[in-house]
């Protein structure tokens, strides 16, 4: 087990959020590793660069982005890439994230993370794009499968049977959201379990973990609270068939203190042991 | 009319016509815009209906989520301003910005750029000079905080000076640095939000520069007194130490500052890093 590329498991680490710089920079946790939202740190010479670089002296980073727009039908945005590369080198990001989706087109940028049609015309067009951007990054590109709230007739194959092809058709690695596969789940009737079990183990480098809200009608994805019971579960099945696997918890609406979210990514260690020992005593 | 199914780039042109529209995604899918690829009876053939939720609904917790987004944005870098106005205003100011001036960035941080200028010429006359200066203030500090780190000019280099250079000599600002010519009032309005005061309404007679800059990663502010005010605006403006102590020495009481009060004011702006360096060339 592990994935193919041999990228290294960097353990169980949190967000780098700005509520928290001051707590890093004079504490310095043992936090496996951070996540630093990749918008967050470009066009800016302030106080988060430098946090930045502070942290990145001692700890590992890896880069998570929002506006990289790789399902647009807009072209790719080379000055913004070009600047994505210049941060993840700065930082020695072993690889650099971002959405299965789109954020916009003629130029404008929703910041949210649209659903594509998960159908042969956008798997030929993402799987192009995403051959591209890794060519300029010079690094690893790994795609995470978004929470969504609609599905498109258009789509004619599942999520997972999706990204099972564009991984491999783009030869990219996965971010795995195991909260986001919960919410979409709820979402549209998907069966999360089947999902789970579907998707190539052996390209998922990353795992994200959040907290979401029930809205009634549906499942919101506010990383606003603790990770929910139902998804330490699909967790725990999913490292079963990983194996050991980078794992990050994602807190980013009414934020608690640096050892709440530590603390949850500590669970996230408690919980693979468990998946991995189940393993080890079915052998 | 809808030409089903829907080619990608038509699909995501629909979609965003349907999710940036100003009120929902009831009244958008009415709209011109997303009428052009899909006919309103035609959207479930489009977006699924299922698990109690029809189309439009589903679109619209996207649609819903984009104002939201906006408004959080331009709230993190206008907290003064929206006291000001109001919440209520404040949003209206919001919808009305974005419509004009969506967001063309990978980061909602340039959201704001333009929003000094557009308030200009928004709203009720009645305070929109203290609207406009209080936006420009944010903005300064906003480009204050996100600006490079540049080494502040030293007081050595600035003794080593031979006094002949000095008249042709041009001071470079620092990158965060900037100068904001604004109404009084509009410093006022965000001391009190700064320290949860009411907020005061009153813009002030005449103008004041306000110098904002960072140390250790801090944004601050100075509000100048007339005279080292003026002459601090004609040296950040690129202009030659010579001319920009004429210009000052017309409004200076007595015709000149001393030595003794210049060296203190270029004391003061070197140990707080206005300015990164001196150019020499003539």
């Amino acid at each position: 087990m592990g994935n193919r590329w041999n990228l290294p498991v960097l353990g169980y680490g949190i967000g780098l959020r700005t509520v928290h710089f001051a707590d890093i920079l004079d504490r310095r946790p043992a936090v496996d590793f951070f996540e630093a939202i990749t918008e967050n740190f470009l066009d800016t010479g302030g106080r988060p660069l430098h946090v930045l670089d502070r942290v990145a002296e001692r700890t590992p980073v890896v880069l998570h982005g929002v506006s990289l727009n790789i399902g647009s039908t807009a072209p790719l945005d080379f000055s913004y890439l070009g600047k994505v590369k210049e941060l993840a080198r700065r930082v020695e990001a072993p690889w650099v994230t971002d959405h299965l989706c789109w954020t916009g087109v003629a130029g404008r940028n929703s910041h949210d993370l649209l659903p594509l049609p998960l159908n042969e015309e956008s798997l030929a067009h993402v799987a192009v794009r995403v051959r591209t951007v890794q060519d300029v990054l010079e690094r690893p590109l790994h795609l995470e499968n978004p929470s969504s709230y609609l599905e498109l007739t258009a789509s004619t194959m599942g999520e997972a049977e999706f990204l099972a092809r564009l991984t491999e058709k783009a030869d990219c690695g996965l971010l795995l959201d195991v909260n986001n596969v919960f919410v979409s789940s709820f979402n549209h009737g998907w069966d999360a379990e089947a999902y789970v079990d579907t998707i190539p183990a052996d390209r998922v480098v990353q795992v994200h973990l959040a907290g979401h809200s029930d809205k009634g009608t549906h499942l919101l994805d506010t990383h606003s609270d603790h990770v929910r019971d139902e998804v330490w579960t699909l967790y725990e099945r999913l490292v079963r068939r990983t194996g050991p696997v980078t794992t990050l918890v994602e807190w980013d609406d009414d934020i608690p203190a640096l050892d709440v979210v530590h603390a949850e990514a500590l669970m996230a260690r408690d919980v693979a042991s468990k998946a991995l020992r189940t393993n080890a005593a079915a052998a | 009319m809808s030409a089903l199914p829907l080619p990608l780039a038509a699909l995501q042109s629909w979609m965003q016509a349907v999710l940036v529209h100003p009120h929902g995604a009831q009244a958008a899918l009415r709209a011109p815009e997303a009428r052009r690829f899909v006919a309103p009876e035609d959207v479930p053939t489009v977006v699924r209906e299922h698990g109690g939720l029809d189309a439009a609904q589903r679109l619209q917790i996207y649609a819903g989520m984009y104002p939201l987004r906006m408004h959080d944005a331009l709230r993190s870098d206008y907290p003064a301003l929206a006291e000001l106005l109001g919440e209520r205003a404040f949003e209206k100011l919001v919808a009305d910005y974005v419509a004009v001036h969506p967001s063309r960035s990978f980061t909602l941080a340039r959201l704001g750029d333009r929003l000094p200028e557009f308030l200009a010429g928004w709203g009720s006359p009645r305070r929109r000079g203290l609207r406009t200066d209080v936006a420009r203030l944010e903005r300064a500090g906003a480009q204050v905080f996100d600006a490079e780190e540049t080494v502040p000019m030293d007081a050595e280099a600035v003794r080593g000076v031979p006094a002949a250079d000095w008249l042709h000599a041009r001071l470079r600002p620092a990158a965060a640095f900037r100068l904001v010519r604004v109404r009084p009032g509009a410093v006022d309005v965000l001391d009190a939000v700064l320290e949860g005061n009411p907020v005061p309404e009153r813009a002030g007679r005449g103008r004041v520069e306000v110098a904002c800059y960072r140390r250790d990663f801090v944004v601050l502010r100075r509000t100048m007194g007339p005279f080292d005010g003026n002459l601090l605006a004609s040296l950040a403006s690129g202009e030659p130490v010579g001319s920009a102590l004429d210009r000052a020495a017309k409004s200076f009481p007595g015709g000149f500052p001393s030595g003794e009060i210049l060296s203190g004011w270029f004391a003061e702006w070197t140990r707080l890093g206005f300015f990164s360096g001196i150019d020499l060339r003539r």
